[in-house]
């Protein structure tokens, strides 16, 4: 019997392996609107360009411009877009690039002009002359044969530069896009070959022991410190900062950016931001004759009512799971009432406040009187929504790609339940694992580049966290979810950046806290929640001491 | 199956009445056994070719099967899974080749011939199976950084070539071979060589077929080690490949399940093909794989 079932499932799946070779298909490009051109580092002109005209501009995203000339492409200007030669003029909000420019992103008033090749993220200006790229610049860039703010400069010339990332999965296919699209485009001959490791930590500590580090990485916020503290990653040089152009952080959330620095030192830039969402079941909404609000969080009275009328018949109205979905909601109603987790100086455990003994009892209720069984890994709250036995959960973003081969599920930004709009939400940042200026260098031109372009990687489903990527309608053409999950990217709170900060007040002390209270084990809440804030400060203490500066 | 008729012969002086009814139980004792080892196979192909929202659901037949998630493994130019496979197999065959004849050799010798430290030399290696193989991983991993091995196929092979337990397992079973035979060979005038070829060797086939499995799955399902070294994509085992197409936090069990599948086929092929040995030397040695 073994023998013969072996052999047939063998034949199976030698067969399916036969049977499969086929062309995969490119995705749809994004039209935009051309417009008129800054002319000559001056600010642009907001004259006329009608809406893609001669430039061959697809579908005009933007308000007045159109591209004229010889514009290929010219994305989402509300004014203008390239002119001339232009061929991509991206996301300017009146000018975008003129003359032979060939890609202008990003300039509020102004893009490049001349023989530009890439005039980026001006507030008001860009380059013109024969700057080769303009970044950065606040009022303008420079005119007439100078170059204008930092640019990638000789010393990156053709440096090989290796990332390895936690991004598996489709996430990490979108990521090793961009990379190799930045690979073929940038002029300075730069190469990028981006690794996505499972276990990725363990990766990083091996290499960083064999000597055999690669030059950056992708990195969730709560592992840098450590990471630095041990010399694994190293902070960004001066120069390297000036090329990522990222100024003060200006574009970005402030917390995600604020999170990038450890002791004085900028390690990250953050890349995206992954917030909390509320995937909701259309059909169920419908049938029950709820609507949810599409431009605001659903109040906590709105999300009550509706969790009473949808649970029934076997339906729960919301599900709730222990683990990572129990602690990261109970995170974000903390922080909702109005609470902290821990103190400023991330010395010392706040949760077990009035605030946090609400949360923990409010998440305990909607559990108990919706899904209390549901429990342990693998997010079972989020399949227990997809087989459509729950109509609503909360969940990361990540589950998206999944959600949208679901025609049920509507997307929503995370309720409301308190006085204040926080959600839980981490980031994606880029740091180096390099302290040669050279790579440092070249590795910056690649992170400058990324993050103009980050509108891209919504595509995996998480919200960039530049601000030029999540405005402008860009998201809306890329993946129209993210634009809806975008507007909760700056309600992110984040963590004091203290080593093993994460762990120490979750992984090991109020996770299984709350895991308790949720599932009845533990009744009383207050006293469940100051157990784990005493074993938070031991491990916050102890933490001080091991990696005291 | 053999084996299972032993205990039925002893209750032939009963009653044929009660010779059925014991045979009935004894079936379907052994049915339900097998069922609780194949039902996760069954589980594991069926999910493979189901569309993704029937993988949401615990079912056992697949309502509308599809090869999809093969198509997307396969289809897919950023994922080489046919690449992977095949360095899966050639690094398993390699080390299962060089353990074989390097722990044979080693075995023999701590068994049968004489050396000076023979028995502390031994002491010494048997004493490296206390230590829990994690503790090497950095050490071995920091030599290979400075031979400039990394992402090389002799880099994840060199620190498995040859491994304790296998020499300990053929010592074992050489001391078990009766020393006349040998004595015999010497009478007729073979050499050491010749003895372990012609006469050693041929009686061990039995242990050497639980070795040369041992050795093939652990090099097959070996996660870490292969992960650590290798960086290029191209180069990666399958279990390390098949890891880095599954999601930071997501599971896609449809895509997940037919690359355990392909995993898996590998294995139950070596398993059938060997399964009379791997019985028998159960039987022998009463270890188990």
């Amino acid at each position: 019997m073994f023998n013969r079932l072996h052999r047939m499932t063998a034949l199976i799946m030698l067969m399916s392996l036969l049977g499969v070779i086929l062309a995969a298909c490119g995705g749809g490009g994004t039209g935009g609107t051309g417009g008129t051109g800054g002319t000559g580092g001056t600010t642009a002109s907001t004259a006329p360009g009608g809406e893609g005209t001669t430039g061959g501009a697809a579908s005009a995203a933007g308000t007045t411009g159109g591209g004229a000339g010889t514009a290929t492409t010219a994305t989402a200007g509300t004014t203008g877009g390239g002119a001339g030669t232009a061929t991509t003029a991206t996301a300017g909000t009146t000018g975008g690039g003129a003359g032979t420019a060939t890609t202008a992103t990003a300039g509020t008033t102004g893009g490049g002009a001349g023989t530009a090749t890439t005039a980026t993220a001006g507030t008001t200006g860009g380059g013109a002359g024969t700057a080769t790229t303009a970044t950065a610049g606040t009022t303008g860039g420079a005119a007439g044969g100078q170059t204008a703010a930092a640019e990638c400069p000789a010393t990156a010339q053709g440096q090989q530069i290796t990332m390895w990332s936690p991004l598996t999965g489709p996430d990490g296919d979108e990521m090793t896009g961009l990379a190799n699209q930045f690979s073929q485009d940038n002029p300075q001959g730069i190469r990028v070959q981006h690794v996505a490791q499972p276990q990725y930590l363990e990766k990083l500590n091996t290499a960083a022991a064999g000597g055999a580090l690669p030059d950056m990485t992708v990195i969730r916020t709560y592992d840098m410190p450590e990471m630095a503290v041990r010399n694994v990653l190293k902070p960004m040089s001066d120069e390297a900062l000036s090329i990522i152009g990222a100024g003060s952080g200006e574009e970005f959330p402030p917390e995600a950016w604020q999170a990038g620095e450890f002791r004085g030192q900028r390690y990250m830039i953050p890349l995206d931001v992954h917030p909390l969402v509320l995937y909701y079941n259309r059909d169920m909404f419908q049938q029950a004759g709820i609507t949810m609000p599409t431009d605001r969080p659903m109040t906590r009275e709105e999300f009550d009512a509706a969790v009473q009328a949808l649970n029934k018949n076997g339906v729960a109205g919301v599900a709730i799971g222990t683990g990572f979905g129990g602690a990261t909601l109970f995170q974000t109603l903390v922080r909702q009432n109005g609470g902290t987790l821990v103190n400023e100086e991330g010395t010392e455990a706040t949760y077990n406040s009035e605030e946090g003994v609400q949360a923990l009892t409010y998440l305990r209720d909607l559990k108990q009187a919706n899904t209390p069984q549901v429990s342990g890994t693998g997010d079972p709250e989020v399949k227990v929504f997809q087989q459509q036995r729950a109509a609503m959960v909360m969940h990361g973003p990540w589950h998206l790609s999944d959600m949208q081969k679901l025609p049920f599920v509507g997307y929503a930004q995370l309720p409301q339940f308190g006085p204040e709009f926080s959600v839980w939400g981490n980031s994606h940042q880029l740091t180096l694992a390099t302290d040669d200026p050279a790579k440092q260098a070249a590795a910056a031109c690649w992170i400058g580049w990324l993050s103009q372009n980050s509108v891209q990687w919504a595509k995996a489903g998480q919200v960039p966290a530049r601000q030029s990527a999540r405005e402008g309608g860009q998201l809306e053409s890329v993946m129209p979810p993210v634009a809806l999950f975008a507007a909760q990217a700056e309600a992110v709170e984040f963590l004091p950046q203290v080593p093993g900060i994460e762990a120490a007040l979750w992984a090991q002390a109020f996770g299984p806290a709350v895991d308790a209270v949720l599932l009845g084990q533990q009744q009383d809440v207050g006293a469940a929640l100051d157990s784990a804030a005493q074993k938070s400060n031991q491990l916050l203490q102890q933490n001080a001491q091991r990696y005291q500066q | 199956m053999a084996t299972v008729s032993v205990p039925v012969e002893r209750t032939s002086s009963r009653p044929a009445g009660s010779k059925l009814i014991s045979r009935i139980v004894l079936y379907t004792v052994l049915v339900l056994i097998g069922l609780f080892f194949v039902l996760p196979l069954v589980w594991m192909f069926t999910t493979a070719v189901k569309p993704f929202v029937e993988t949401l659901q615990i079912t056992w037949i697949p309502q509308e099967p599809t090869l999809q998630n093969f198509r997307d493994i396969f289809n897919d130019p950023s994922i080489p899974v046919l690449r992977w496979f095949l360095n899966s197999l050639g690094l398993a065959t390699a080390f299962t080749l060089s353990v074989l004849v390097l722990d044979s050799l080693a075995g023999y010798a701590y068994a049968r011939i004489e050396f000076p430290g023979r028995n502390a030399l031994f002491g010494l290696l048997l004493a490296t199976l206390v230590m829990p193989g994690i503790m090497f991983l950095v050490p071995n991993f920091i030599t290979i950084a400075r031979l400039n091995w990394l992402n090389t196929y002799q880099g994840v092979m060199a620190p498995g070539l040859a491994g304790v337990f296998g020499v300990f397992f053929m010592r074992q079973f050489f001391q078990g071979i009766p020393k006349e035979l040998e004595e015999a060979a010497y009478i007729d005038g073979a050499s050491v060589w010749t003895t372990f070829f012609r006469v050693s060797l041929p009686l061990a086939k039995g242990a050497l077929a639980t070795l040369a499995i041992i050795t093939f799955l652990t090099s097959w399902n070996d996660f870490l080690w292969p992960l650590l070294i290798m960086n290029v994509r191209e180069r990666q085992t399958l279990p390390v490949g098949l890891a880095t197409i599954q999601g930071q936090y997501t599971f896609d069990y449809g895509k997940l399940m037919a690359g355990a599948a392909v995993t898996a086929i590998p294995v139950l092929i070596l398993y059938t093909l060997l399964q009379r040995y791997i019985v028998q030397s159960v039987a022998m040695s009463g270890l188990k794989g």
